[in-house]
Parts: C-alpha cells; structure tokens; sequence
C-alpha cells in the first residue's frame, strides 16, 4: 500500500509541470505573414506531360541516385537529363533515415530503417510547383530503395492523372 | 488548307523520329568509354572490380573527357553494431548503393539502378556485384 501512495504522490508532484512543458512553444515563434495578393500561385495544377525532361538535383544522403533507380523500375515514362539547363523541370527533395537502435532490436527483433523523404517537382519556365509529395517508411524493407520507389510511382500517378 | 495538311503531315512523319531519339539516348552500347566518378567509401572502386567479375562489356577510362558515359552513385554501409551482434549473432553489415549512368553527350540518364542488402555476405562487394550485373543486362537488351 505505502509504494502505492508514493506513488500517487509522485506523479501529482510532476504532473504540473509536465502540463505546463506542453504548453511551452517548442520552437521559435513564426510571424504570421498575410498572403500578399501581387503573389501568383505557387501550386498549380498543371499536369506533368510523358516524355518530360526531368533534372534530379543533389539531395543529401545521395538519395536523387534512389528516385532516379525507382522512376527506371517503375518505367516512369520521363525522361531524366543531368544538366539542368536541359531540363523543363526540376526534382528538389530532402530524405532521412532512422536506423534501428538496440531497443528495436532487442523488443522488435527488427534492424530495419525508418525512412522519411519529401520531394517537389517545379516547372522551370513558370517557377511553379507542379507535383509534391512525401513519404513516410517505418521499418522500411529496402531503405532507401523502398522510399525512391515510392516517389517514382506517384510521380507516374500525376502523370497518368491518376494522383489525389 | 494545302500547308496546313503539309504541317500535319510533317508532325506525324517526325513525332516517331523525336520519340525514338530519346529511345536511342537510353542505349548502352558494348564497348563505351565509361568514367566512374568517385564515390562514398570509395564505393568506385568496388564498382571497378565488379565491372571486371561480372564481364561488363565495358571500357573503364579515367579521364572524363574520353569518356561516353558517366557512372556516378552513392553508397551506404551500416556495420553490425554490437546489439546485432549479441541479440541476433549476426556480424554482417547492412549495403545500399545506387548508381546512374549518364550519356555525357546528350546529358540524358541511360540506367539507373539501386540495391539494398540486409546482412550483406560480401559487404560493399554485394552491392557492386548486383550493380555491375544488372548493368550487363542493361547493354545485352540493348534497349
């Protein structure tokens, strides 16, 4: 009884202040910038056409090197220069792994990575956003691989109409 | 109306010229001139020896102006920690890797291709390996 009561004790001592972290803003607070009406849209719903050429920028963990091995698995049918000044568009992204700890392998049995990657493609002559879109893997079976994938099949859903 | 015919008549004989031309781009053929450039953990070198095993029928160059072809990747080694170790008695390491070869003339990606390997056999060798064979089947379909 009297481990119980302590700790009942405890946690209404802690409590308080573990509410008033919550509150906290976690981070630095952001200026709310009203849009300004002069601004085009960024986001269009412009259709990303067959046989486009596409410019892969560096992304880190060399993961362009994965959307591009993903959009050939997938027969994405663009097509992808080196040089961007060939391109009519352009593939920006960042990606992160998260690879298993200890705890994951001792609890899970598995030492499989979490992957996450976000990508947009721009129209270089208007500047818009044509295709965004990102990706979440836990336990990702093939790393990398699985999320380049990933990435490649949606970017032939938009270009097959097919993307919601 | 005459010129107009004229006009459609023209797209429709050069529409599968301009298509196949980026067909053609995405050939490798047997006997290119290839640079690999330098990778992570000196991953090109895996790559180079790989090439040799798997009888690519390719010509590796260290100059880039000679080159047809650029092979650029990157790759990723995850060694067996020592939670691997001791739960899973597994020593081997975890390989990724993907490379893209690059027609240096037309700027255009011929093949790409990336592997994962969990508890990789041979290590960064594996993936090289995988690599370099798929890149043969890429030049015998010369497609």
């Amino acid at each position: 009884m009297k481990p119980a009561f302590c700790m009942m004790f405890l946690l209404l001592l802690i409590w308080p202040t573990a509410l008033l972290r919550s509150q906290e803003p976690s981070g630095p607070v952001k200026e709310h910038i009203a849009p300004s009406e002069s601004v085009a849209p960024v986001i269009s719903d412009e259709s990303l056409p067959k046989g486009a050429r596409l410019y892969v920028a560096p992304i880190s963990n060399g993961f362009e090197t994965y959307i591009t091995a993903g959009i050939e698995k997938k027969k994405v049918p663009i097509v992808i220069v080196a040089d961007r000044t060939k391109a009519d568009y352009e593939l920006t992204g960042v990606s992160d792994s998260d690879r298993a700890g200890w705890a994951k392998m001792l609890f899970l049995g598995s030492q499989q990575t979490n992957e996450a990657a976000s990508i947009k493609i721009v129209n270089l002559k208007t500047g818009n956003v044509v295709f965004a879109y990102s990706v979440n893997k836990t336990n990702s079976v093939r790393g990398k691989q699985s999320a380049g994938e990933a990435v490649a099949k949606h970017i032939n859903e938009k270009i097959e109409n097919r993307f919601h | 109306m005459k010129s107009f015919r004229l006009a459609l008549l023209l797209l429709v004989a050069l529409a599968p010229v301009a298509v196949s031309q980026d067909a053609v781009d995405k050939v490798v053929p047997a006997g290119s001139k290839v640079f690999i450039a330098t990778m992570e953990n000196g991953f090109d070198d895996y790559l180079k020896a790989a090439l040799q095993v798997k009888k690519v029928p390719l010509v590796v160059v260290d100059n880039k102006d000679s080159a047809d072809f650029e092979i650029s990747g990157h790759s990723d080694t995850q060694k067996a920690s020592t939670a691997k170790k001791v739960i899973m008695l597994n020593w081997q390491s975890n390989e990724q890797a993907s490379i893209q070869v690059v027609n240096l003339k037309t700027s255009q990606v011929a093949f790409a291709y990336s592997v994962n390997k969990q508890s990789s056999a041979h290590g960064k060798k594996s993936t090289a390996e995988a690599c370099a064979k798929h890149l043969k089947e890429k030049i015998e379909s010369k497609k």
